[in-house]
């Protein structure tokens, strides 16, 4: 593959994987089941996506079952965000050349609730923090942290160099987290992962969460896996008796001894509700990041029950297409818009396209259950604008946004 | 003055030039100005230095994937280091490196940000491992 008797970006791609398995020591390249690519040109720059349209036209397809990240406008509903047409014909290009290359528009950071399943063991190249933490530790999957051209080039090859957490001895746990916090919220959930993140932030640390409910669901765990890369580098953790690769201490840690113990109490969440505290009236509601899954749908429908939201009160869902369609059919997304709730697709609050958006969001005041979105606020948009973010559970989201005022 | 500084083989071609050390981690999207590579944010140990040309060296890289797309962009425009000298570097800033064509190293015998000083002249050989510093007399 190094000679060229692939053709030149074969050739590119495998020296790439080379030199970046050479710096990590990697013994060999691995086979990947799965990849994720960001077709999104406003987070791209300029150079990279001039060499993906050059490495498009030269024929290059992925040779694994690719999927896409969170895009930058909601391909249906772009108007309403005040998203300039010329970015959308942009992103929409671009999108499609992805889409030709066998990329499927996923759209979203849980590719996971859309097919693309990863067995226990199997090695991926996932670009998204949120998704590379759900899959290596709910799944058992493989996957480093990857870059953007560096997923995409791996998606091309069907091959990483195996180093990180592709290696079994990376892989124990090597902080043990007890948790003695009530997690009642899923919101909850989210400050757990957050508190962990900042305390311990270094790419190696797998932490191992003790005395977490054993029958929890899917929603919880992926509240969870978005939190903790939030403000560190974690991208992998063990739940004890949840996670298939800690079905005891024994396994999860590998039989040693962790570098540190630690407890997370009710304080500590506490801690972090009140470091994005606040009250008065409010602007705005966010909820979805990571997306809204169809049961937060059902959810968030059941809790506005019929009540609806303060006239000077802007409710924003963020989901994916899939998730849509099937709220549609299910006459949830009626009843949300009923309750005055806007549904969008395909996107993440933090970084939509064009210029009005972000406008329009400075001197606000948001109030939301996902700490992601408080965490990164308006800090991603290029323009200088502030905006005052209040991380609250769901239900005291869906009574502000009814009456107005927290 | 030459003091030499052993790390874990890099990746890249041998360079030499002038050193900007940041006792801070970095994220190249939102702590350098992307058209001209000079430090915007407040607090920030490199605010108001540039990076443009030099030897850029940091305890470790801070943030998500974005430094994958804009290092490579900022080296291309021509206001991106000429190497990354880091403690501990990434897969994503790894990634970004050999993209862009630069020097990368990391895991070095001594911490780099206390070896290494603002000003050093640095001659780095990534095959071998080495560094270089020279530096003037007080």
């Amino acid at each position: 593959m190094l000679q060229g008797e692939f053709g030149e970006p074969v050739r590119w791609a495998t020296e790439f994987m080379v030199k970046q398995g050479e710096f990590f020591d990697a013994p060999s390249l691995v086979d990947i089941s799965y990849a994720s690519v960001c077709d999104d040109p406003v987070q791209l720059g300029k150079w990279w996506p001039k060499t993906v349209m050059s490495l498009a036209s030269q024929g290059v397809k992925f040779r694994v079952p690719t999927s896409t990240n969170v895009a930058g406008v909601d391909f249906d509903r772009w108007r309403e965000l005040g998203v300039e047409e010329g970015a959308v014909k942009e992103g929409v290009a671009f999108a499609r050349t992805i889409a030709q290359m066998g990329a499927v528009a996923t759209h979203s950071q849980d590719t996971y609730l859309l097919g693309f399943i990863p067995r226990l063991g199997e090695h991926v190249a996932y670009t998204e923090s949120q998704t590379v933490t759900f899959v290596n530790s709910y799944f058992g999957a493989r996957s480093n942290l990857e870059g953007y051209p560096g997923a995409f080039i791996a998606a091309t090859i069907g091959k990483v160099p195996k180093y990180g957490f592709h290696l079994e001895e990376n892989r124990a746990g090597n902080v043990l987290v007890e948790v003695r916090a009530t997690l009642d919220e899923l919101s909850d959930w989210d400050a757990l992962g957050y508190w962990v993140g900042k305390e311990f932030k270094e790419y190696g640390c797998v932490p191992v969460f003790a005395n977490l409910p054993p029958h929890v669901s899917i929603d919880p765990l992926r509240r969870l896996a978005c939190a903790l890369p939030t403000t560190g580098s974690i991208c992998f953790f063990h739940a004890l008796a949840i996670t298939p690769e800690a079905k005891t201490l024994e396994q999860a840690t590998a039989g040693q001894r962790v570098r540190q113990e630690t407890q997370v109490t009710d304080k500590a969440l506490r801690e972090i509700y009140e470091m994005y505290g606040g009250d008065g009236p409010l602007d705005l509601v966010w909820f979805g990041n990571p997306p809204l899954s169809i049961w937060e749908m059902m959810d968030i429908a059941r809790q506005f029950g019929g009540k609806k939201a303060h006239r000077n009160v802007e409710v924003m869902l963020f989901t994916s297409e899939p998730v849509k369609a099937m709220a549609d059919r299910m006459g949830i997304s009626t009843a949300l818009q009923e309750a005055g709730c806007h549904i969008y697709c395909s996107i993440c609050p933090t970084v939509i396209a064009g210029r009005q958006f972000p406008a329009r969001l400075n001197g606000r005041t948001i109030v939301t259950d996902n700490i992601k979105n408080c965490h990164y606020g308006v800090a991603l948009y290029s323009e200088q604008i502030t905006a005052r973010l209040i991380f609250r559970t769901r239900p005291e989201c869906v009574r502000a946004a009814v009456e107005g005022r927290l | 003055m030459v003091v030499v500084l052993r790390g874990h083989k890099g990746s890249g071609p041998s360079v030499e030039g002038e050193a900007v050390v940041s006792a801070d981690p970095v994220h190249f999207s939102t702590d350098f100005d992307q058209e001209t590579g000079i430090g915007k944010r407040q607090g920030h140990a490199l605010y108001g230095h540039s990076i443009a040309g030099k030897i850029l060296v940091a305890p470790m890289p801070k943030g998500g994937v974005a430094s994958s797309v804009s290092l490579p962009e900022m080296v291309k425009t021509g206001v991106g280091p000429k190497a990354v000298l880091f403690g501990t570097a990434n897969p994503v800033l790894v990634q970004a490196a050999i993209l862009a064509g630069i020097t990368i190293m990391d895991r070095f015998e001594e911490n780099p940000i206390q070896a290494i000083q603002t000003g050093d002249h640095l001659r780095v050989d990534p095959q071998a491992g080495l560094v270089m510093i020279e530096r003037q007399a007080q």
